[in-house]
Order: structure tokens, then sequence, then C-alpha cells
């Protein structure tokens, strides 16, 4: 069970967030960094709408460098963490990733970009050679060809996926109804989650596009009645779900609900939707599902201990966010490349980071960098698997994650229901 | 059919809660001139001053009401010292507009720093389910609709058959002359401002009710709808703001159902753009020329 009110201060963070990651990586890098120091960039948006996503990028980013410099840094050097704020803007990014690519030194690994500015800095950071964690969850990089580019989490059209097999396969539900907004993110989810649930045997019934922040969706309510689903799945923006839903309960009453991480992370959606339903049913109707967030595990320990070491205010808030820790696994993945490598090169370092991350046949499977380094040296070739558990990039390096479904009670806190396995996902994708 | 039949129902309901808005929307450009986009942002903060009374345990419709008492005051206070003021000092149309918009986003931030900008609800209940044909109402429904169409009375007898009305209207064809004529023009324009704020009032309420969920921010999308039926049916004219809601209630609930609800806006607002090219100047236009509907 994790509480949702702890994600609740990350807005309030943030400034100060941003400031902490200046301190740390910003201010020694561009004027006084020494040239043995390398640098890890998180690329992220720091101010405008999507400015919730930095945290997450920026908590990982410090928590990585944080392990690796205690355990004495890569082939002597030592590591910073440089802030640079994408903006959450294709437009706006494009700029900023060349003025760091220009400032950084001795910039040796990238953590972003996220979705907004992935399509015009991803083939930046390819040119450049600078290898990326990312987080985009844009369905576009599912089948891309990029050297550089490793996205550690699940698109979230994969989490459409986990969706299907949650209501197909753990809840025996037939007859789906897909209720999306009409926006991008919304759509991104749709075909993919409408072809898995179709895949599996199962019947989608009405698939609804809506015009997000309507005053009323009756109409579009009572179609769905007429459609008669046992699930409705769903990722809407607050005020749409609150609407939608609370006109659902008083239409037709409610079916049960799926949401995916768009939903139930968020706890302002979470907050709409119950106001709307009430909280009760909130419990009994909806489940979310979202990529799992660590709690157990040597690898998760390591970073758990090292996280509340970092200079934010309230680093304990990342402690189950799947972002930070996956992005921190990043990290560690390419500071053990390039010891394994004995390059910091990242033309040189870069082939051998799918090797670590992936594991191959003999490997020593490691859970800390230190233990990394040391297995490296006694000549193993080491699987590192961290925070988040065994991670696998496919062909097209993208991480397949384990997700899991929760249901909230009337604190909104979380109620784990259920996991849904990154296997039945990855069956439900070929 | 059942559906169709339904829809239409629906659109019924969203035409009551808009006809509302737009009728007092209207009545402040009738009267002043003065396009106020800070109309939504003063529905908001009666439905917050509503929200803080049904929290502390007052029914729903007496919160209403007092959402309406903040909105005619409100509004009422807002043209005397701030837009008469400017239009006093011979600032232009579009000035007066950009004025709105600043004043609408002082109201949005001191709205976001009394109330938070999280979402909140009102405590109140559905009621029971009303089969009228085949039509299906709850109580709060057929109460929202009641009451819309009470005020759409209301405003009508003023209109026609009161000294107030015919005071507003002269006021709103030529207020000097309506001056030179010994009608307290000043008087008039505040009680206009105070009908119209009531019913701007009384629509954030009944607004957030119909969203269920609401934060400082979900009316605002709001506006361009309630601008929408006001100039659908002739801006200025209270008659032609009721038609226009009609209009566009029915419209955007068909088209979901008949098109695809993506396209809900897009709709009303060809509708609006067919309706402007064959009478410019609204539906009733001519016929408001003709009768003297001009409030």
């Amino acid at each position: 069970m994790h509480s949702l009110s702890s994600q609740r201060g990350r807005n309030l963070v943030l400034v100060a967030l941003f400031s902490s990651a200046l301190l740390a990586g910003c201010g020694s890098s561009a004027g006084g960094g020494s040239s043995s120091t390398l640098s890890i960039d998180a690329f992220t948006p720091l101010s405008g709408p999507e400015a919730v996503f930095g945290p997450e990028s920026t908590s990982g980013c410090l928590t990585g460098i944080e392990v690796i410099n205690a355990a004495g840094g890569v082939l002597g050097h030592q590591f910073q963490c440089v802030a640079t704020d994408s903006r959450g803007d294709a437009a706006d990014a494009v700029p900023a990733a060349q003025q760091m690519l220009a400032t950084v030194p001795n910039l040796v690994g990238v953590v972003g970009p996220s979705t907004n500015e992935a399509p015009s800095t991803v083939p930046i950071f390819e040119k450049a050679h600078i290898p990326m964690i990312a987080q985009t969850g844009d369905p576009q990089y599912d089948h891309a060809n990029l050297k550089y580019f490793y996205r550690s989490t699940p698109a979230d059209d994969i989490n459409g996926l986990a969706m299907d097999v949650w209501a197909y396969k753990q809840k025996g539900f037939r007859r789906a109804a897909a209720v999306f907004g009409n926006d991008v993110a919304g759509q991104g989810v749709v075909p993919n989650l409408v072809r898995g649930f179709q895949q599996l045997g199962g019947t989608v019934v009405s698939n609804q596009k809506l015009a997000l922040d309507q005053n009323s969706y009756r109409t579009e309510v009572a179609q769905l009645k007429a459609a008669q689903p046992d699930v409705i799945f769903t990722e809407l923006d607050p005020q749409t779900a609150a609407t939608f839903f609370g006109e659902l309960k008083e239409i037709n009453g409610l079916v049960p609900v799926v949401g995916d991480g768009g939903t139930i992370g968020y706890p302002a959606w979470v907050t709409a939707v119950q106001g709307a339903i009430g909280a009760d049913d909130m419990s009994k109707f909806y489940s979310g599902v979202q990529i799992l967030n660590p709690d157990s595990g040597p690898g998760y320990d390591a970073f758990a201990k090292a996280v509340v070491k970092i200079k934010i205010k309230e680093p304990s808030q990342f402690l189950h966010d799947p972002y930070t820790t996956t992005n921190y696994d990043g990290i560690v993945a390419l500071a053990l490349a390039m010891t394994a490598s004995k390059s910091t090169d990242p033309t040189v370092f870069n082939d051998y980071f799918l090797k670590i991350v992936n594991g191959t046949t003999g490997a020593t499977t490691v859970n800390t960098y230190a233990d990394g380094v040391a297995a490296l040296n006694a000549g193993k070739t080491v699987h590192f698997v961290g925070s988040a558990g065994s991670i696998h990039f496919d062909q097209y390096h993208n991480a397949a994650l384990p997700f899991e479904v929760d249901t909230v009670k009337s604190d909104q806190s979380l109620v784990r229901q259920g996991i849904v396995p990154s296997a039945d996902v990855t069956a439900l994708e070929q | 059919m059942s559906v169709l039949i339904s829809s239409i129902g629906f659109g019924l309901i969203s035409a009551a809660i808009l006809a509302i808005a737009s009728v007092g929307f209207t009545m402040q450009f009738g009267i002043t001139s003065i396009l106020n986009l800070a109309y939504a942002d003063v529905m908001t903060a009666a439905a917050f001053v509503a929200y803080s009374l049904n929290k502390a345990g007052l029914d729903i419709w007496v919160c209403a009401g007092a959402g309406a008492l903040f909105g005619a005051v409100f509004s009422m206070l807002l043209n005397r010292f701030v837009y008469a003021q400017f239009a006093r000092r011979g600032t232009s149309a579009v000035g007066l507009v950009i004025v709105s918009i600043g004043i609408g986003l002082i109201i949005q931030y001191v709205v976001v720093i009394i109330w938070s900008p999280n979402f909140v609800s009102y405590r109140l209940s559905q009621g029971s389910t009303v089969q009228l044909g085949s039509l299906v109402f709850t109580t709060l429904q057929l109460t929202v609709i009641g009451i819309s169409v009470v005020t759409m009375i209301a405003v009508h007898l003023v209109l026609a058959y009161t000294k107030l009305g015919r005071a507003m209207r002269a006021t709103a064809v030529n207020a000097s002359l309506a001056r030179d004529c010994g009608i307290a023009t000043n008087r008039i324009v505040d009680l206009a401002w105070l009908i119209s704020g009531a019913m701007c009032g009384l629509a954030g309420v009944i607004f957030a009710m119909s969203i269920i969920s609401f934060t400082p921010s979900s009316e605002q999308g709001f506006l361009v709808v309630v601008i929408a039926a006001a100039v659908v049916g002739g801006i200025g004219k209270p008659y032609g703001a009721m038609l226009g809601a009609l209009v566009l209630g029915l419209a955007t609930e068909l088209a979901a159902l008949v098109i695809n609800p993506a396209y809900k806006d897009v709709v009303a607002f060809l509708l609006l753009a067919i309706v402007l090219l064959i009478r410019p100047r609204g539906i009733l236009s001519g016929l408001a020329t003709r009768e003297e509907v001009v409030a």
C-alpha cells in the first residue's frame, strides 16, 4: 500500500529540487567542473505544465551519482548531475538541448527526454552519440532503430496492454468500452488497447473519443449504457473524468472502471473522481494500472538508502517512484558499462549497456554499483539488477516492466490488487 | 430511438444552464455595451462562495441563492467602480475588453488563493428519477430546468411589462436620450448589473453542480459557449440568448449522438458560423428591431 499524499508534494518541492539539482550539478559544471568530472544531464521539464516530471528525473540522476561517487566514481572520474530545463515543449527544448551539448563538460549521458520534447531532441542526442535514459511514453519509439536511445519505462500504449491483461485474464471481463479523451495522450493508448483486448478474445463494444471539459456527457453515457460493457477502460483528464463518471453513476449506475497510469498516478484525478462518484464507489468500481512501484529486493534496498541522502526537500517522496528508480538504474548501468569497456567515450561504452542490463550467459548478477565494479575488476561479466528489478530491453531498446493494479481507499491511499507480469504484456505486444 | 429522445432531454438540461448564463451575459452587453470577459470568473467565484456555505452545512439551493446574491452585488460593484470608471474616461470598447480580461485574471487568482486550485464538489443529492414519456430526469435536473424556465419568464415579464424593463430598454437604445427623458440611467444600469449578475452567480453554481467536481479554472471554457449562445441569438438580446442556448444545448448533445462525441464543439461552432453567415446579427436580429425586444 502506498500513499498518494507523498506525491502531492512534488509540485511544491519543484523549485527547491531544481535549486538543489543546480547546486549539485549546474553550479559546478558550467564554471568549476574539473576535467575529470563526468556529467549526466537531467534533460527534463522543470517549468511549464509538464514540470511535475522534472523531479522524477533529477532525483533519479542525483541518486545515481550518489552511489557512483560513494564507490569511488568511474575509472577515477567523479560524476555530477546537471539539470537542464526542456520546458516540456518540443520547440523550446531544441535550443536548450543544443546549449546543453555545447556547454556541459564531459557529457556522458542524458536522463530524458520526456514525451513532449522527445520528437525534437532525440535526433539531436542520437547524432551527438549521447546515451539517453528516456521517459517518453510516445508509441512512435516502440519500433524505432536508435543506437543511443533507451526507454527505461514502458510506453503509454504498453500500459494499455497491461490493462487488457488485467481485465481479461485476471478479472474475466469480456465486453469492454474504451472511453478516452480526444487528446494525444489519450488516443495514443487506444489502438494497442483495443487490439490487445480483441487479441485476447474480448469484444470492444464501444470506443468513445470524448471532447474534453464539456459540461455534459449524458448522451455519451446513454450510448455507453446501450452498449452494455462489463468494464470501461479510460484515460481522461480529471475534469472530464469527474463529469463523465458522475453522470454514468447518475444515469446508468457504475460498472468496473480500469484506468491507466495517467489516472491513478495523479492525485488531482483521484480527488476529482472521488468527489464525483463518492469514496465508497471509487473504492468499489475503480482500479488503476500503473508501472510497478518497487518496494523490495537488494537493488531496491541500495537505492532506498541512497535516495534519502540526496540533497533535496523530502527525498523520501521518491522512494516508490518508478521513474526515479528506473532513472537511477539507468545511470548505474551506464557507469558499469563504462567500467566494463574501460572507456568513458559513449561510442565505446554504449555497446556494453545492453549487456550489463539484459545480462549475458554466465554473467554474475549484481545489485549495486560497488558490487558491479568489484565483479568487473575480478574479470567477471555482470548483469545489473537494480532497484526496479530485472529490466530487459528489446531490440528497439524499450524496457519491459511489470505493472501493478491498485484501488483507492477513502483517504486516497492505494491498495494493491495484483500484479500484471511483464511477460504477459510482452506476449500481447507481439 | 430511445437514446435519441434521451439526448433531446439531455440537451434541454444543457440549454437550461446555458440560458441562465447567456441571458445574463447578453444583458450586460445590451445595457452597457461592455463585453464582460470576466463573466466566467464571477461565475466561478460565486460557485466557490456557494461551496463554502454548502461545506458549512447549508442546503445546496440556499447556497445557490447565496451565489446569485454574490454574483449580483459583485457584478454591480464591478461595473460601477471599474468598467464605468474606464468608460467615463473614454476607454474604447476594445480597451474595456482588455480590462475585463485583466479583472478576470485577478478574480481567478484570488479564488485560487482563497480556495486553492484543487478539485471540490458540492454535497448534494441527485434525487429520485422521474420518467416523462421516454425522457428520464432526476429531480435535481428537473429543478435546474424549472429554475431556468422561471428565470426566463421573470426576465421576460420585467422587460416587457414593468417600468424598470421599459427604462432598461430605453437606456440600452440611447442612454443620453433616456437620461434627458428623466430616466435615472445610472440607477437603471446598476439594477441591470444586479439582475444579470444574479444570473451569472446562479449559473456559476448550477454549472458547478452540473460538472460535479470543479476547480477555479473549470468554468473558463464555458464562457466560449455562453458567448456563442448570445451571438447566435443576437448579441445584446435576451430572447436571442434564450433561443441560442436552446439551439446550442440541443446541437451539442445531438452531435455527440449522431456524429462523434469528439466533435461536439466543432458542430456547435459550425452552427454558429452558419447562422452568422445567414443572419450576421443573430437569429433574432430582424425580429428584435421590429418588436423592440432589445434590453
